[in-house]
């Protein structure tokens, strides 16, 4: 697949080039002939992949069929969000966490190829499987990585949450592979081995690493780094800084490589993004790949705006029954404080904005209530907030849309003291949360089980169910993702637009969008804005991936 | 001498400031590091009277910057990043990014209203400074230590916070994904409102160097200012809540709290786990520096210049000494008003020949103005950090003459 290897840094040039991509041919004629891709000899596929590592600086040159395209780039994708799920529960990346990730994998019925890559059936004597199978796996793993970077080269956020979730990727084959010295060879990275320094700074080295004090330190080696290349260790504070250099002990090497891959890969992709054009000019590539873009969880393009408009005297209502416990918080402070924090303001302010709050009756939200402190008159709202306001709506500035934060970003956010955004249900203690609860009119049980979940870090799961307690047992389909996806399923159910009926109706008609969206000469934007109403567009990128499979199915025909 | 500063008269002591006072000449020598495109790429922003604010100024000389002061009159100088265009006559169908920029820390005392009682909000007192003081040592000590960098300048934002520019090429070249691991390095306290306890040590027997550093830094103070000045973990101390309930159930009424909770901890600490890690918890959470960490994240972030005179104090952001924070006085920063005070009282002297302004500024350097004043030693700790920078620049150039210079180390030269 020469593309591949020209979006880099070259320019798309020739037809000929772009015809390995199953020519002129549609989409239903390439899958009839399913052919798999030429066979290549085992010593070639083993001298390209001699492990399953691939720092992916050579892009691939093999030629597939657009099938194989969809396929190999859903495939992963679908993998890329299996870990997003188990980063949810964990910041951490411990031996737990990859234990759990490799389960999740292997539990999967739609991952062959990562199972086959990582599940290592067959092992030789230093722990590697270079079985024909395992080498294949090698290669859709490399094709696979470079189909989805031209999926998510586009946006800052996209390029983030791709490159985020590879670099986990990366590192759970790095722990797969406990070859760490053959590594450091045969990538030159810039360690030296501190002997000395170990010694001298024993305790240090022992007090700040992940290393447990029983293994005998006299035979721990100790690699010395510039911090600026161990900075995963530097965040967590996992390791000994002395004078600019880190003393990385052997077992924390692979932290360090997973750094150096994911600056590698943050450069690729801003060189892709500035040439991703002429991809997208491919009129057969360009269906596939934004159609891509829109599986993204918890997508923000997904979540619908409420259609009508809102004014400040309707929040209050809104407030009590369908902002989620994430905006309410921030609600409530405002009322109750008279002010809220940077962050707090836009986690809510934003919120509000999709809602369908104007930019006037923002203004007049946030200025009624913030000017009843002494300290803060008209005059230094005007001064301090007003240009805030003005930005969130794209009024100043580079004039930038701004898009409400999803759970995950609710969720991962920082918050310090002073601060109420974020996650009530990740960033509360059990009490006050409990008292939120009853207010709420939670009954005991359901109390217990939200707190179990929280306990669990399944922080959308409790929302999900404290959303239940609070709506007659009624549920969000597919889980909560988005604060304005929350809303927009309580209003309904509290309209009696949603029942139990409803719900079903809404899933049927998710598939049927789908179908027609893989056309590839239909725009997916364009469908995207037919589904009839709100609440079904974000069923359809929810049911889109569960569903997927049975839809190639039936496109084969 | 202590003049009050009376903010309507700003506008009319700016020129005159900036005319005789503001060290544009050793602002260029620091912020063009040797290359004069540095600074000509650098972009400055200023708040004009009347809450105007206007972006990505650029100049290429000192004098050009001063006049440009003189002629704006700013209320608030803000520096930014070193970007790819001169960010004034920047072309905008060409891509304007910025590239480099010093890494800077911003320390406010707004972020411990949840922990100072003698104070709030905009309000600062010598008491409340300490926690300053404390960041100031932690933070120098990890900078240097750890990170190994050595261009520090720490400067008093004119009001209630401490700014630190760390100015090694090193630090200039992060990008933002280094800045944010090593503000996440330098954090401890984690945690919102709803939340009492915000500090967690996993292992009290197995302490990071840097957190068991900035534990005996804050000893040195602790029972000073958490237990004198600040009457803390008494009746209503939410930080109380903070405490493993053992603790708490065995001091809940003792009418000094504070002390009981520390006998409490000090009888029981070598026998129990949880009590140790405890205290670690309560010292770290009470005193240990709260960071604005989004200012130090990004490259575009703008931050105060020093020199800046605050236009709610009329104090001048001033540079010192972080060895010398615990005495750093907020009180002794010259106002605006009060330089312009010794100015004229220095210049009615008999000994000064008597010369009308305009003579002055063509004959006389700026230089000689603010060793009138109570900015010189200020002045003194700047024109310090200034030149260990050009010291080092030499030093360096000659070593990179020797030998092949290493390409991702002069990105500054190679600017």
């Amino acid at each position: 697949m020469e593309i591949l290897k020209t979006h880099l840094n070259k320019r798309v040039s020739s037809k000929k080039e772009s015809a390995f991509i199953g020519g002129r041919s549609s989409l239903a004629n390439v899958n009839l002939r399913r052919a798999k891709s030429e066979v290549v000899a085992d010593v070639e596929l083993y001298s390209t992949y001699p492990d399953i590592l691939n720092f992916y600086t050579t892009p691939p040159t093999y030629s597939i069929t657009l099938l194989e395209f969809e396929q190999y780039a859903t495939e992963r994708l679908k993998m890329l969000r299996l870990i997003e799920r188990v980063n949810l529960t964990t910041a951490v990346r411990n031996n737990e966490y990859f234990y759990t990730i490799m389960k999740e994998i292997n539990k999967s019925l739609d991952l062959p190829t990562y199972i086959t890559l990582l599940g290592s059936k067959i092992a030789d004597s230093k722990g590697d499987d270079d079985s024909d199978d395992n080498l294949y796996a090698r290669k859709i793993d490399h094709i696979a990585h470079f189909l989805l970077r031209l999926a998510f080269a586009r946006t800052d956020e996209q390029r983030k949450w791709f490159m985020a979730m590879e670099v986990d990727f990366f590192r759970l084959k790095l722990w797969k592979l406990h070859r760490i010295n053959d590594i450091l060879e045969r990538h030159n990275l810039p360690f030296v081995e501190a002997k000395e320094e170990g010694k001298k700074f024993n305790k240090e080295i022992l007090d700040s690493s992940f290393v447990m004090t029983a293994t005998v330190p006299s035979e721990m080696r100790v690699y010395k780094v510039p911090f600026i290349h161990a900075l995963d260790l530097v965040r967590s504070r996992k390791v000994f800084l002395h004078m600019g250099y880190a003393y990385v002990p052997y077992n924390d090497v692979a932290s360090v490589i997973s750094v150096k891959f994911r600056s590698w890969l943050s450069e690729s992709l801003s060189l892709l993004k500035k040439n991703i054009h002429l991809v997208e000019d491919d009129e057969r590539l360009r269906p596939l790949i934004t159609g891509f873009e829109k599986r993204h969880l918890g997508s923000d393009t997904s979540v619908p705006k409420n259609g009508e408009m809102v004014t400040v005297a309707q929040l209050s209502g809104f407030s009590e029954k369908s902002f989620p416990l994430c905006m309410k918080q921030l609600y409530d402070v405002v009322l109750k404080e008279h002010h809220l924090k940077h962050w707090g303001r836009l986690q809510l302010g934003l919120f509000f904005k999709r809602l369908g709050l104007p930019m006037d009756e923002a203004t007049k939200f946030w200025r009624s209530n913030f000017t009843k402190r002494p300290e803060t008159d008209t005059s230094r709202f005007d001064k301090q907030y007003l240009y805030n306001i003005r930005h969130m709506y794209g009024q100043e500035g580079k004039r930038a849309d701004y898009t409400p934060y999803s759970c995950m970003k609710v969720i991962n956010s920082s918050v310090g003291p002073g601060d109420h955004h974020g996650c009530p249900f990740r960033h509360s203690d059990a009490t006050p949360l409990r008292t939120k609860f009853v207010e709420a009119g939670v009954p005991p049980e359901g109390i217990k089980e939200i707190l179990n979940l929280v306990e669990q870090k399944h922080y959308q799961i409790a929302c999900q169910r404290y959303f239940e307690w609070t709506h007659d047992k009624l549920t969000i389909e597919g889980g909560v993702t988005h604060p304005n996806q929350y809303f927009i399923e309580s209003r309904n159910v509290l309209t009696g637009k949603k029942t139990i009926n409803a719900i079903k109706e809404e899933k049927s008609e998710a598939k049927r969008t789908f179908y027609y969206k893989s056309q590839p000469s239909q725009n997916p934007e364009e469908l995207m804005e037919t589904t009839d109403g709100a609440e079904s567009t974000i069923q359809t990128v929810d049911a889109m991936d569960e569903d997927s499979d049975a839809i190639f199915a039936s496109m084969e025909y | 001498m202590v003049v009050d500063f009376d903010s309507e008269c700003l506008i009319d002591l700016l020129p005159l400031y900036y005319g005789r006072l503001f060290p544009g000449e050793l602002m260029y020598r620091w912020l063009s590091y040797g290359n004069p495109e540095f600074f000509s790429h650098r972009e400055f922003s200023f708040a004009l009277a009347g809450d105007v604010y206007i972006r990505y100024q650029s100049f290429t000389s000192n004098e050009d910057f001063v006049a440009e002061l003189k002629r704006r009159k700013p209320e608030k100088i803000d520096i930014g990043a070193v970007y790819n265009q001169k960010p004034k006559t920047r072309d905008t169908l060409i891509d304007f990014i910025p590239l480099q920029k010093e890494f800077v820390l911003d320390i406010d005392l707004t972020d411990y209203d949840d922990v100072r009682t003698c104070c709030q909000g905009a309000k600062v007192c010598e008491k409340c400074w300490k926690f300053i003081a404390v960041a100031v040592k932690i933070m120098d000590a990890s900078l240097r230590d750890d990170f190994g960098f050595q261009h520090l300048m720490w400067v008093f934002s004119g009001r209630r916070g401490v700014h630190c520019w760390v100015c090694d090429q090193e630090a200039i070249n992060l990008d933002s994904h280094a800045r944010a691991a090593i503000l996440e390095y330098l954090t401890v306290i984690r945690g919102g409102e709803n939340q009492a306890k915000k500090v967690k040590i996993p292992n009290a027997d197995k302490l990071h160097p840097f957190i068991s550093r900035s534990v005996s830094i804050i000893d040195d103070v602790f029972d000073e200012i958490c237990r004198d000045d600040q009457s803390m973990l008494e009746q209503g101390d939410k930080n109380f809540e903070m405490l493993p309930e053992e603790v708490k159930s065995a001091v809940k009424d003792s009418a000094d709290r504070f002390n009981a909770v520390m006998n409490y901890i000090n009888e029981n600490k070598k026998e129990k786990k949880t009590v140790r890690t405890a205290l670690y918890e309560l010292k770290l959470q009470l005193c240990f520096p709260r960071l604005d960490v989004n200012v130090s994240k990004d490259l575009n972030h703008l931050l105060k210049s020093p020199f800046c005179v605050h236009p709610k104090t009329g104090k001048v952001c001033v540079p010192f000494d972080p060895k010398k924070a615990f005495e750093f006085d907020t009180d002794g920063v010259p106002s605006i008003t009060q330089l312009m005070d010794e100015i004229n009282a220095f210049d009615k002297q008999p000994s000064s020949e008597a010369k009308s302004e305009a003579d002055q500024k063509e004959t006389k350097v700026v230089v000689v103005d603010y060793k009138k004043t109570s900015l010189a030693p200020f002045m003194k700790v700047f024109e310090g950090f200034v030149k260990e920078l050009e010291k080092q620049r030499i030093v360096k150039s000659a070593a990179d003459n020797k030998t092949i210079p290493d390409k991702s180390n002069i990105r500054i030269d190679d600017f």
